[in-house]
């Protein structure tokens, strides 16, 4: 986030937010989109590309994009790096097999320099199945504490299906991109 | 006439141009000769040169190669020094650049008699060096991403840096990432399991060949991996399911979402509330589900899967992403579709019933002097001791038939406390013929027998692990109905 796109954002006083939601297949990024917007999430096909959804929430626009996580797909990724102020990195907690996979993509994707400013919340979904790791469990196989120190980051354990603990995470989202951009209000 | 007069003239003009002539002619000449001689002596020069050529060539590679030497060692130096005083790596660094240069003065100056090949590959290896340089460059002195700091920090972060990188391997080995439920290993056999009353999330099915598996009852994710020509009947399943590098199996599968990845030749009968995807598969065909068990419309509308969809042919194809019908996967014919699939528990609960029915019988038998036979073969003080052991087995078992979750776990713990004191029941299966509707019960008796030990092994080891119980004795459990 360089100077200039912070003047910006104060000077234009619209309150956005880009939101960027990546994670493996199967991780739970569009149930968790749709369960804060209040859809249903009953009949949710893998993503063939992307969703965008704008939300407002508390004071804030955020607008969130959701990007499909199927291995063919991911490299498109990147084309979505641009002026993202959050990235919102969604793990499967219970898929236990593909967490070394999980772990390989999140580190490529914290090499980025265009996200190197982007606050990083991690969903711990899935909470609710039974054998599932818990948060601060994911959070020592993705050997979170290693990161580098200049980046925000937070995990929070959660569940789409029940929507448990997704408000928890957002909030403490916006209220770091907040800190960080309109820090004059 | 004048032409004649003239002619006496001539001469007498001739002489006196001639005399300037001659000189300038003369000093020509010596010009011409001096340059001549110049040249001479040039061209044998040169040639004695290009005589020597081949021996200064070679000369010329001695030195190219000494001086390529000495900044090999250079750069093995700047790693030493790397790790020992990282501050004197910049000069360090400023002498390597000059002797390069240094290096590439000494081509340019004997690039005119060199071969063109020594010229170009001399030039490349100096090319190369400037390459390595800068790698050497960037790895040891790592560029610093603008930033504003405190200056007090900065020194700080050079010797922390390579911290992080060492502890990534140490933190990951030690973290013991739990197994969850499921079947791995196996091959050519009948694996079944009922999830009826128990509350299990995720089950794996992992490097199974040849085998046929029946999960009756809902779970909330299944995440199969490495199957082999295997048959997968499953319930319904409230979550996903995820498979990964199957080839020549069969699927029946009913699940909220559906994604198949690296398949092959395989077919999949499928009830999915969304579309399922396919990536890197092919020859994979799609039918709709067709299983029953006793009690499935229960559990299909558990999941929200009561009615038919119609999305088991809306297949979405990640590697084909375009209007056409992809190549990787197609409908099954109708022809070739197997018929509504009906599976059972491998021990009914009906069944664990007539068990235990004959198993209070067996017991009441000595009091009763039913069999006889019994009470012949064993002396009475005996009979106490095992009545005692038996009756505490017996207790257990009924405990672990109202706690244990799994159907089909009671069942097995009620055949390990039978066939454990099948050793006391020599004539129990002559007496009691109609026992024989126990698929091959006699048999397993008869087996357990010869290896009690084994048989209480596998009985105790059951509940200490409290694993799902794959041993033997399901081996020979009655085959579904398919």
């Amino acid at each position: 986030m360089g100077l200039l796109s912070i003047i910006r954002k104060i000077k234009r006083k619209e309150k956005e937010m880009r939101i960027l939601m990546v994670g493996l297949d199967n991780s739970g990024k569009t149930t968790i989109v749709l369960k804060i917007n209040g859809e249903d999430t009953s009949v949710i096909s893998p993503t063939l590309g992307f969703n965008i959804k704008t939300i407002t929430y508390q004071k804030y626009t955020l607008n969130i994009w959701d990007v499909g996580g199927q291995r063919t797909i991911r490299s498109y990724w990147r084309n979505y790096f641009e002026q993202t102020d959050g990235l919102v990195w969604v793990v499967d907690s219970s898929d236990l097999r593909r967490l070394d996979d999980c772990k390989m993509e999140l580190d490529n994707l914290l090499k980025e320099e265009r996200l190197s400013g982007a606050s990083l919340l991690i969903l711990a979904n899935k909470q609710d199945i039974k054998g599932a790791l818990t948060p601060a469990e994911i959070a020592k196989v993705l050997n979170l504490e290693a990161m580098d120190k200049t980046r925000h980051w937070e995990i929070v354990g959660c569940s789409a299906y029940t929507g448990e603990g997704l408000l928890e995470g957002f909030d403490w989202l916006v209220q770091d991109i907040a800190s960080r951009i309109y820090m004059l209000d | 006439m004048e032409e004649e007069r003239l002619d006496p003239n001539l001469p007498m003009k001739e002489l006196d141009l001639d005399a300037d002539l001659q000189k300038k002619h003369q000093a020509m000449l010596d010009r011409l000769s001096n340059r001549h001689q110049a040249r001479l002596d040039n061209s044998l020069a040169r040639r004695s040169d290009s005589t020597n050529s081949t021996e200064s060539t070679s000369s010329f590679l001695c030195r190219f190669s000494d001086c390529k030497k000495s900044i090999d060692s250079q750069f093995a130096d700047a790693r030493l020094i790397a790790q020992s005083d990282p501050s004197r790596l910049k000069s360090h660094f400023a002498d390597i650049s000059s002797s390069i240069s240094d290096l590439e003065k000494l081509v340019a100056e004997n690039s005119y008699f060199l071969p063109s090949y020594e010229v170009r590959s001399s030039l490349k290896t100096v090319s190369d060096l400037k390459q390595n340089l800068e790698t050497l460059n960037s790895e040891l002195i790592p560029k610093k991403k603008f930033s504003f700091r405190n200056k007090a920090t900065t020194k700080k972060e050079l010797p922390k840096e390579p911290e992080p990188v060492k502890s990534d391997p140490v933190s990951t080995t030690n973290f013991k990432i739990p197994d969850s439920p499921g079947f791995r290993n196996k091959t050519n056999e009948t694996l079944v399991k009922n999830f009826k009353g128990t509350e299990i999330g995720e089950f794996t099915l992992s490097d199974l060949e040849s085998c046929e598996v029946r999960l009756i009852g809902c779970c909330s994710v299944v995440f199969m991996n490495r199957l082999k020509d295997c048959k997968v009947y499953m319930g319904p399943v409230i979550g996903s399911i995820l498979i990964e590098e199957v080839e020549e199996c069969a699927f029946v599968l009913a699940s909220h979402q559906i994604r198949i990845h690296l398949a092959k030749r395989t077919d999949f009968y499928l009830r999915v509330r969304s579309r399922p995807i396919i990536e890197d598969s092919n020859d994979v065909r799609f039918a709709p589900y067709c299983l029953d068990y006793e009690g499935i419309e229960l559990d299909l509308e558990k999941a929200g899967l009561s009615e038919e969809t119609g999305n088991w042919g809306n297949v979405d194809d990640f590697k084909w992403l375009r209007a056409v019908q992809s190549p990787n996967w197609c409908i099954l014919p109708e022809n070739e579709r197997i018929g509504k699939v009906h599976i059972e528990d491998s021990v009914s609960r009906i069944e664990v019933f007539v068990l235990l029915i004959s198993v209070i019988l067996v017991k009441c038998a000595p009091e009763l002097k039913i069999i006889t036979l019994y009470g012949w073969i064993t002396p009475y003080s005996i009979q106490l001791l095992w009545l005692q052991r038996w009756l505490m087995e017996l207790a257990f078992g009924i405990l672990s038939f109202f706690f244990y979750p799994s159907c089909e776990c009671r069942a097995v713990c009620f055949k390990a406390i039978v066939l454990s004191f099948s050793e006391q029941f020599q004539g129990f299966v002559f007496l009691v013929p109609w026992i024989d509707q126990f698929h091959g019960f006699e048999a397993e008796a008869q087996c357990s027998m010869a290896s009690k030990e084994e048989t209480c092994f596998n009985f105790w080891s059951f509940f200490y692990t409290s694993q799902p119980f794959n041993g033997p004795m399901l081996k020979k459990s009655p085959s579904a109905g398919v």
